[in-house]
Order: structure tokens, then C-alpha cells, then sequence
């Protein structure tokens, strides 16, 4: 979808009256979709799952973004505390069970919202991975809840372009070497390898948002 | 003001409370703390008169029990911690969990609070080892585990800098008598071996230097940071850079009779000497006193304390 494209079926949704939120993660490529969305309507709330296990650096760009863009950002937290989400060994649950550590630290923070909302706007990208490659731009989510993926198509030069059409400022990790930027423990380093950055050594590529919360 | 102490029956909470309680501009003080280290004697030596201190037991990763003490708190130390046990089997993991993660939820609650002021105690393990001295513009390079844990905290809460006043403490490796004193750090071991074994371990060939620091001076520190009025930042707290065979001669000088057994003494352990952060010394109000004297202290400590 162009720009002309995306404002028309954000415009659509509104004038049908629908409820409209957003997520974001705060990686280095979400800024694109900000922008974006704020320069269509700044008054659609954007959800930010905090699982309390983001590197510093993401809640700081978190921080930076939103003040650069005004945006008007809505932070969730998991509802079951860190002392309660560990294994029999006593390890935090990334160490052993990591679909279930994303299952209460980001699906389950964000079911609720679907609850509030008909229509859910997420930046992934067909280039991202397999999964997303069979995604189309208006998926069912639970709670009636309509996915729109405005930026499926967009490769990575086009989000690139974007962000440096308009300036926007990169996520302080991209300097480091990172690409994917999700939670410290799952994430890795890519100079380590060229595979992908996130849970790697598993045949995990989601964490879920784009998986559970999606109805095919 | 109300104080929340985060591993308050710790080491340095214990002491810290201590003093604390004599304040008069603080109304209330909450220890924190989960006991992990079944280390009760806060409740039985203390002496800490009823009224003023609050315990709570809980975990420093419960976010929730957090998020509601810390309703009418004004200050938080953050003490809690887990700590280096040497030569211990235990899992890196417990490090990363306590000390990043559970001073992430710490800082993620104390953001959604009224708290006024933040103080962090942190390690000059976070600066590894090396052959020069180090300062407060020494870049950080951790060796262990429990360093590496302790910088990633420090990462969490230099996100509140610009938020309230924030004080990170990279303290060094903290000795002397106290009510809830910890036995495996180098000093309090030799002193404990000095006074009841007659024999003290020395590993390596103990030419190693360390930075130290006395209970009583982090504590008062501690106490007077909070009122200083210093910028957000990170400072340093060490007092006295020695090696432990000097260490090992200066108890020797003490208790004479006292034999010392070396182990692996053909290595050479890392070395680590951190110059005093003047900003902080300033804040130091106790007298001045020497290692020898302050040994000697101790020693009349364990004398009178305990059996022989």
C-alpha cells in the first residue's frame, strides 16, 4: 500500500465509526510506521507492550520517539509478576519455556486491549519472515478485532527511504550490531551469525502477536 | 520522609537502618527484603527500637508488592542483591535475574511512583580487572557474572537520571564489623579466621590488589547522598586499595600467632585498583581512621562478642 492507500482505509475505518488502535515494539524500523500514523491521525493510541524485559536502550528510543513525534503512546505491562514466572528450577521462563514467557509477557498483556478495539494496526512486513509472508493487509483477530497490516508489502529500502525522507532518528542498538530488537534474552547479536537475531538456535521465529492473535 | 530499603536485612541494609532510624526528618523506614539469605539477625541484634521500621517480606521481582509499597515512599535504596559467593557453583542466570531484571521492575514501579530520590549500590566489578588504575571515566569492562549483572542494573536505572535525583554507588568490596555482617567477602573472612580459627586462606599468590571499603563510611555515604544535593550520576566509593598479602601481614601484626595457608599460590588473580571519587569523599562525615586501627576495632569486636 502507497501513503494515499493507507490514509483512505484508516479514514474508512473512522468513518464506520470503528475504535482503532496500534503497537508498536520500538525496534528501529517501527519509527516508519509512527510517523506515519501520525500524520494521519495523531489520536490513534499507540500500545506498547512493555515485558519488562526490553533492553534499557529500546525505553529510552521509546522515550525519544515519542516526545520527537507527540505521540500518544499507552504502555502495558504484563499482569503476572516477574517472581511468579519462573520454572521448577527456579530460572526465569525464558530460559526453558520461551513461547510461554512471550505468552504472558505479550500476548496475554495485549488480549485485553483487542477486547476495547475493533481495529488493530501492526507494522509487520511480509520480508520478515515466513509467517508474515502469508499474511494479507485485513486478517480477523480474536474479539472481532480486524488486523490491518498497511506496511506488508514495504521492503526494507522503503522503510529505509521513509525514515530517511523525514530524519527520523535510529534506534541506539542498530549501531551495535543488532537488526531484530525485541526482549535482551532472546535477542542476539548479529555479527555472532548472519541467521536471524531473535531466539536463535530455536525454530521459534514469533512471538506470538502475529501468530495466537490472528484467526485464519 | 519515607525510605524503602530494598534488601534491607542485608550486610549494608542492616547497618544502614541503623543509622537511618536515628534521623529525625525520616518518619519511616520499609525493609525490603526476601531473606534469601537466611540471615535474621536485623530481628534479633539490631536493637532497632519498635515504631519507625517496617519489614516486608517479598521478592525483588514482585512487580505488584512493589508497585503498592512504594505509594508513599520519597526515597528507595536499592540494595538488593545477589552476590558474589567465590568459587560457587551457582547458575549465572540467578545473577541475571536478580540483579538486571529485578532492578528493572524495581525502576519500571518507581517511574509509575512519587519517589524523589533514587540511590543504586553498585560495584567496582563493573570495571573487571586491570593493570592500571581505574576512576569514574574508566570504561566498564566486567569479568564475572555478578559484575556483568550489576552494570546491566546500573543500564535500568540511568533511565531515572533525568527523571529525579539518581545516584548509582560502584562501591568496593565492603568490610568491617555489623549486625548482619556477610563472611565471604576477603576482610571479614580473615578477621573471622584471625579471631576463632588461628589459620587464614590466602588464593593465589595475594600480591592481587583490591578496593575496599568500611560498612560504616558506604553507609554514611549512603545517608548523606541523599541530602547532598550532588547531580544525578555515577560515583565511586572506595577507600582503600591493597593486596591481600599486605592484608594478611596487617592481621598477622594483630593476632601474631596466626598461620596462613596459601592455595593455588602460583597464580596471579586479577588485579583491580580504583582511585577514591573525591565528590563522595567529601560527603564522608565519620573520623578517619586507618586499616590498622579499624582492624584492631574488629578484633576487640569479636573479642567481646563471642567465645574464643
Amino acid at each position: 500500500m502507497n501513503l494515499e492507500e493507507i490514509e483512505y482505509q484508516i479514514r474508512l475505518f473512522k468513518s464506520e465509526g470503528k475504535k482503532i488502535f496500534a503497537t508498536s515494539s520500538f525496534q528501529g524500523q517501527s519509527v516508519a510506521l509512527l510517523h506515519l500514523l501520525n500524520t494521519i491521525d495523531s489520536g490513534i493510541p499507540i500500545y506498547f507492550i512493555n515485558t519488562g524485559f526490553l533492553f534499557p536502550d529500546t525505553i529510552s528510543y521509546k522515550d525519544t520517539i515519542a516526545k520527537l513525534l507527540n505521540l500518544y503512546i499507552i504502555e502495558v505491562r504484563p499482569s503476572v509478576p516477574k517472581n511468579l514466572q519462573k520454572d521448577s528450577s527456579g530460572n526465569l521462563l525464558y530460559t526453558s519455556e520461551p513461547d510461554f514467557c512471550c505468552h504472558l509477557n505479550k500476548v496475554q498483556p495485549l488480549d485485553s486491549i483487542l477486547a476495547e478495539n475493533d481495529i488493530w494496526i501492526s507494522g509487520v512486513r511480509a520480508s520478515q519472515n515466513e509467517n508474515r509472508k502469508g499474511l494479507n493487509t485485513l486478517e480477523k483477530a480474536p474479539h472481532n478485532v480486524t488486523r490491518f497490516h498497511p506496511l506488508l508489502n514495504w521492503t526494507d529500502k522503503i522503510i529505509y527511504d521513509y525514515i530517511k525522507k523525514f530524519n527520523l532518528p535510529s534506534h541506539p542498538l542498530e549501531n551495535s550490531g543488532y537488526i531484530s530488537i525485541g526482549c535482551e534474552p532472546c535477542t542476539r547479536k548479529s555479527e555472532y551469525d548472519i541467521r536471524e537475531g531473535r531466539w536463535f538456535g530455536l525454530n521459534k521465529s514469533e512471538c506470538g502477536l502475529h501468530t495466537d492473535l490472528i484467526i485464519k | 520522609m519515607k525510605v524503602l530499603i530494598t534488601g534491607g536485612a542485608g550486610y549494608i541494609g542492616t547497618e544502614l537502618t541503623i543509622q537511618l532510624e536515628k534521623e529525625t526528618n525520616v518518619n519511616e523506614i520499609i525493609i525490603y527484603d526476601n531473606l534469601s539469605r537466611n540471615n535474621y539477625n536485623i530481628f534479633l541484634h539490631s536493637r532497632i527500637k519498635r515504631g519507625k521500621v517496617k519489614f516486608i517480606k517479598g521478592d525483588i521481582l514482585d512487580s505488584r508488592k512493589l508497585k503498592e509499597i512504594l505509594k508513599d515512599i520519597d526515597v528507595v535504596y536499592h540494595l538488593a542483591a545477589r552476590v558474589t559467593t567465590p568459587f560457587s557453583n551457582e547458575s549465572p542466570h540467578l545473577f541475571e535475574q536478580v540483579n538486571n531484571w529485578g532492578t528493572a521492575e524495581l525502576v519500571y514501579a518507581v517511574e509509575d511512583s512519587n519517589v524523589k530520590k533514587f540511590i543504586y549500590v553498585s560495584s567496582s566489578s563493573v570495571y573487571g580487572s586491570s593493570d592500571n588504575k581505574v576512576d569514574i571515566n574508566t570504561f566498564p569492562n566486567p569479568e564475572t557474572f555478578y559484575g556483568i549483572s550489576k552494570l546491566q542494573g546500573e543500564k535500568h536505572v540511568e533511565r531515572l537520571f533525568n527523571k529525579i535525583d539518581t545516584y548509582i554507588i560502584r562501591s568496593g568490596n565492603v568490610y568491617g564489623f555489623g549486625v548482619s555482617m556477610r563472611f565471604d567477602a576477603v576482610i571479614n573472612k580473615f578477621m573471622f579466621d584471625a579471631s576463632f580459627t588461628g589459620r587464614i586462606s590466602v588464593n593465589g599468590n595475594g600480591k592481587q590488589h583490591r578496593a575496599f571499603v568500611h560498612v560504616d563510611k558506604l553507609v554514611d555515604v549512603l545517608k548523606n547522598i541523599n541530602l547532598s544535593g550532588y547531580k544525578s550520576g555515577i560515583y565511586n566509593l572506595v577507600d582503600k586499595n591493597i593486596s591481600v598479602i599486605e592484608l594478611s601481614d596487617l592481621i598477622k601484626d594483630i593476632y601474631p600467632d596466626i598461620e596462613m595457608i596459601f592455595i593455588n599460590q602460583h597464580l596471579k588473580l586479577r588485579e583491580l585498583i580504583v582511585i577514591p571519587d573525591d565528590r563522595l569523599q567529601k560527603l564522608i562525615s565519620i573520623p578517619e581512621k586507618n586499616l590498622r586501627e579499624e582492624f584492631e576495632e574488629f578484633s576487640i569486636k569479636f573479642h567481646n562478642s563471642s567465645i574464643e
